[in-house]
């Protein structure tokens, strides 16, 4: 009885579930390992050291995020060059959305490309050439340094604005796509729950960034 | 099923069509579908209301007597009794192979098929899906038929225009020669049976409610190549359309059924907003006039009504407009009831129809005359079926609301049996077949030469606006000989210009020009017959109406009148009425149908 | 408010035939009140000549019902498809522009071949698997609020406006709303249901439901107000149950 299932339906279902897991599920947990950083240099080193003692963390790094992440790249810029965006004359929210969804998505394969060659690999020559992940103890100074040049720092804030929100309205489309939320009111409802999360979850990624160039973060430590 | 090589044609694929199509696939046939649009857009879509039926779930008594008397009755005694009670039997199946197929009828809190009432009856007799029935109906059809194209039982030749029936030497029909839209290639389809489908001739009013494809061209063609028109003089005007400058749109009269009220202001040139003008100070002429059914009389007397009001100077304004009224029922109820009829008023006009009433005035609606045919929806040309308004059967002088949909589908459901059973029995052509379509085929071919090649100082478009005028103003509602007489001169002027007239497309790809002068050609044949029928019929009958001759005429016209093609024009002849079940009654809607039947 | 114009004009871009290129002609008409486009068109081709003065071929439309409810007079009006009945010249800027719409064949001036979307709809069983047309009684009992839902999805006139509107749409390359809605119209249905299987096949081939990108102009765009992105992701849910899940109950 079971349906034949066609090759882009089961790419384009990966597609959509590798954003919510694992990829959305890691950025939470980046997010938590970066807000480390809130209360000094020694606590996100050691979160970072403790990332690094995880049972078969090769394979959990390579199967749980690399795999995942390169598919939902890879296949996300051949869904985008499909799009044939209309804004002008169709010019609503939603359209927007479905625009700004594809552009983020291609910002985010530079900035997540430069951003894994920089701090997982240290490979990025005349900027960064220590691993994070296998130097735990540097890992606050390595980043702190950086974000000290300020195109780096934006470059980092426009990453992260995009992520956040990629990963915020990826949920909203998620749901549609898994036939989760249907109705006109259900749709409003998620979208105002996603704009809350994307809100909440750009603060917390930005005040954990800036609490590697100001002690505390943006409220300088009064919150954390 | 072995169908031994039968080939049917249907030309037009609208509800008729689409029944007829059905049927003779379901019974494992071949058919060929020829229509000028894609068959899910054709001129079916428009109806609005609904379709009757009588199922009785009101409790009101209803029957399919009863129903098959208020189509008698409306149509003024003039219908073939036997087809229209075949058709009021059949109704309640009809609606029932409806609901499976999947159309969304309006319920009852049971989940049973909800009834609403129409003008002509005083039952709940009409099934309705929103206020686009006709729509839903016909999409119904179109998927059923989809499927049987999807077996390959139905082939279809969309956007190919039939142009004229092959007939033999016997005068059989054999086929028929249609042309391509796009390419105008023109191409021979031999069939053993050819059943019409193609609805009615509103386009020769000009302006009517219409689609712009009901031209009656293949009628026509049929009709000069021998097929008898019969009742071309009955045209129904509806009571309530929208003026547009394209065409009249219909408002439904399911605003009416669902308590719709028709008024004008007591006091000529009263200019107040309709809401401002008290309840006493509106002239709820219908009403008044005709207690028993109100604003629900039969069309042509609701029209015939509104007219009389607006040449009396009491129209809104001294202009040819009256209200209707729907402002005073929520607007929650007319959206679920009325809400596509209501969109569309809106859209047109601008004003919202729930809290503002409306403004209408009658249009050229549907003729209920058409191609003869007998009691199994054959015509008099062997092979040669019709189904649909296209045909003349079952609604007499007037047809009532709601019950076009059901004869559309009762005639296609009954043409394709007899249509099967015709080409199960016809002896095929011998070895020199294929010189019949050559013939015809170049002889069509022959005419679009010449229509291509000539240029004169005529302009189609022009004298299809003037034929439109002329046939409005003096063959629609009320009708005078001498203006009768006047019109036909004036078709004989148009015809005679025609010969005139230069295409003005010189590329002929896809080209509009072409197909509508020959569409012209056809029309102007065709009204004739509806023109010279009306001046030969000396009473008053349905939607017949000469202040001369006020009163009907069973003795002389209780006949159907049949028009037959001859180079000087059409030849009127006269056949009685099939009067079997029911006898004449005088036609009364001022009182209810107990009453009259008592005096 | 400013007097109104006297004269009426349309920019119509134009196409001899498929093989020739596209081209745009300035027309002008003199103006009344309550014109739509169709009357427009009407007009100018009764006496083509463009604005200009020079004689020039008619162009050539698609019309029929002029209700808005056949779908066959779309075109592309001021950039956007609608239907060419309904599109009334006072609440039009002018220039008016009137393109054919250009997801589908162009065949000549503002005709286009929409016979993609009918086949969808065979693609996909847009009907009821009747057991014969024979009188079986009535269907079965429905509740209202489900007819009326279904009665929304079948209202779609199959003119093309959700898959112009569409930015996922071009080259046939996706099934559309147009024919997910109707779908949804017959697995709605209690003996559309038991046919659900081939429908949901229908849906799931590599220009399937999956190829939505959300962007939701197709239910904006619709002129009937057709819950659209309401029928795409009931049927996202009907594939991830019973196309993506379905082995599971094997």
């Amino acid at each position: 009885m079971a349906i034949r299932l066609s090759r882009t339906f089961i790419l384009r279902k990966l597609h959509q579930l590798s954003g919510i897991f694992p990829l959305g599920v890691f950025l939470l947990e980046h997010f938590y390992t970066n807000s480390k950083a809130l209360t000094g240099p020694g606590d996100f080193n050691n979160a970072v050291k403790d990332l690094q003692s995880i049972p078969y963390i090769l394979f959990v790094e390579i199967g749980g995020i690399f795999i995942p992440l390169i598919y939902h790249a890879v296949y996300g810029l051949v869904i985008t060059m499909e799009a044939r965006p209309n804004n002008l004359a169709y010019p609503y929210s939603r359209n927007w959305f479905y625009l700004i969804q594809r552009i983020t998505g291609v910002i985010l394969f530079f900035f997540i490309t430069f951003h894994v060659l920089n701090f997982r690999f240290g490979m990025i020559p005349g900027l960064n050439t220590v691993s994070v992940a296998h130097s735990p103890d540097q890992a606050f100074d390595i980043v702190s340094r950086e974000f000290r040049m300020i195109p780096i720092f934006i470059v980092y804030m426009i990453g992260i604005t995009a992520t956040v929100w990629h990963l915020a309205n990826g949920i909203w489309l998620f749901l549609v796509d898994w036939g989760i939320t249907i109705g006109e009111r259900a749709q409003r409802l998620t979208g105002y729950a996603c704009i809350a999360f994307g809100v909440v979850l750009l603060l917390v990624g930005v005040n954990a960034a800036v609490a590697f160039i100001r002690p505390g973060g943006l409220l300088g430590g009064i919150i954390y | 099923m072995a169908s031994n090589g039968m080939k049917i044609a249907i030309v037009g694929g609208g509800l008729a069509g689409l029944a007829a199509a059905m049927k003779i696939a379901e019974g494992g046939h071949a058919v060929d579908l020829f229509s000028v649009v894609p068959v899910k857009r054709s001129h079916s879509v428009c109806a609005q209301g609904g379709i009757n039926g009588a199922v009785n779930t009101k409790g009101e008594g209803d029957s399919t007597w009863e129903h098959f008397d208020d189509t008698v009755y409306g149509g003024d005694f003039l219908a073939n009794q036997p087809p229209a009670k075949a058709m009021c039997e059949m109704a309640p199946a009809i609606i029932y192979l409806f609901d499976r197929m999947g159309v969304p009828f309006s319920r009852t809190n049971e989940g049973l098929l909800d009834f609403r009432r129409f003008g002509g009856t005083k039952h709940h007799r009409t099934a309705f899906a929103g206020a686009s029935t006709g729509q839903q109906l016909l999409y119904a059809l179109d998927e059923q038929v989809r499927r049987w194209e999807v077996n390959g039982k139905v082939r279809k030749f969309e956007h190919w225009e039939m142009l004229s029936l092959v007939l033999d030497e016997h005068q059989v029909c054999r086929g028929l020669i249609a042309m391509n839209l796009q390419t105008l290639e023109l191409k021979a389809f031999p069939a053993d049976a050819v059943i019409i489908a193609t609805g009615g001739p509103g386009l020769i009013f000009g302006k009517s409610t219409n689609s712009m494809v009901c031209t009656g061209s293949a009628v026509s063609a049929c009709y000069q190549q021998g097929a008898r028109y019969a009742n071309g003089e009955f045209i129904q005007v509806h009571p309530t359309s929208i003026p547009g400058e394209d065409k009249l749109r219909l408002m439904s009269e399911s605003a009416r059924g669902e308590g719709g009220r028709v008024w004008v202001p007591r006091n000529k040139g009263d200019v107040r907003p309709p809401s401002s003008i008290p309840e006493q100070e509106r002239w709820y002429f219908l009403e008044e006039k005709y207690p028993a059914y109100g604003n629900l009389v039969p069309r042509d007397i609701a029209t015939r009504e509104i007219f009389q009001v607006c040449i009396d100077g009491m129209g809104i304004g001294g202009e040819n407009q009256v209200y209707l009224d729907l402002t005073h029922i929520p607007a929650e109820t007319l959206d679920r009831k009325l809400g596509a009829i209501l969109e569309i008023y809106e859209m047109f006009v601008g004003d919202d129809p729930r809290h503002v009433p409306m403004r209408i005035f009658p249009g050229v609606h549907y003729s209920m005359g058409g191609l003869w045919v007998d009691n199994n929806q054959r015509t008099n040309v062997p092979g040669l079926l019709a189904a649909g308004e296209c045909d003349y059967s079952i609604h007499g002088a007037n047809r009532l609301g709601a019950n076009s949909l059901v004869s559309c589908v009762y005639g296609g459901f009954i043409a394709a049996p007899a249509a099967i059973e015709y080409a199960k029995n016809v002896e095929r052509n011998g070895a020199d077949g294929s010189r019949i379509y050559d013939q015809e085929l170049k002889h069509q071919q022959e005419i679009n030469d010449r229509l291509i090649a000539q240029s004169g100082d005529e302009n189609q478009y022009v004298l299809h606006q003037e034929m439109g005028k002329w046939m409005t103003d003096n063959v629609t509602v009320v009708r005078y000989n001498e203006k009768l007489k006047a019109t036909d001169n004036k078709l004989l002027e148009l015809m005679d210009r025609y010969k005139r007239i230069s295409i003005n497309d010189s590329n002929l790809w896809a080209t509009m020009a072409l197909p509508h002068a020959r569409h012209l050609d056809n029309m102007l044949e065709l009204a004739r017959v509806i023109t010279l029928g009306a001046l030969n019929r000396n009473e008053s009958r349905g939607a017949h109406y000469k202040p001369e001759f006020p009163d009907r005429d069973d003795e002389n016209f209780l006949k159907t009148t049949i028009a037959e093609f001859s180079g000087e024009g059409p030849v009127f002849s006269y056949e009685p009425v099939d009067i079997s079940l029911i006898p004449p009654r005088k036609r009364d809607y001022s009182k209810g149908k107990k009453e009259t039947a008592k005096a | 408010m400013p007097s109104q114009p006297k004269t009426v004009e349309i920019h119509i871009r134009r196409r001899a035939n498929p093989d020739s290129p596209q081209y745009w002609e300035q027309f002008e008409i003199p103006y009344r009140p309550n014109l739509n486009i169709i009357s427009c068109l009407m007009e100018i081709q009764k006496n083509p000549v463009n604005k200009a003065g020079a004689r020039t071929t008619p162009p050539v439309w698609q019309m029929n019902c002029l209700e808005q409810v056949c779908g066959i007079c779309t075109m592309i009006i001021n950039g956007r498809a609608r239907q060419s009945c309904s599109a009334l010249v006072d609440n039009l800027d002018q220039p008016i522009k009137l393109e054919p719409m250009a997801k589908f064949p162009n065949i000549r001036d503002l005709v286009v071949d929409r016979q993609q979307m009918f086949d969808h709809l065979r693609r996909v069983h847009a009907w009821i698997e009747l057991d014969g047309t024979h009188d079986l009684g009535p269907g079965p009992r429905m509740d209202q609020e489900d007819v009326q839902e279904r009665y929304a999805y079948s209202r779609c006139m199959t003119c093309g406006c959700c898959l112009e509107a569409c930015p996922q749409y071009e080259g046939d390359n996706y099934i559309g709303p147009q024919a997910i809605a109707q779908v949804r119209l017959f697995n709605m249905h209690p003996s559309g249901k038991m046919t659900r299987q081939e429908r949901l096949e229908g849906i799931m081939q590599e220009d399937g439901i999956t190829n939505c990108g959300n962007a939701q102009n197709c239910v904006k765009a619709c002129p009937m107000g057709i819950p659209l992105t309401r029928a795409i992701y009931e049927e996202n849910r009907e594939t991830v149950v019973h196309g993506l899940l379905g082995w599971l109950k094997d």
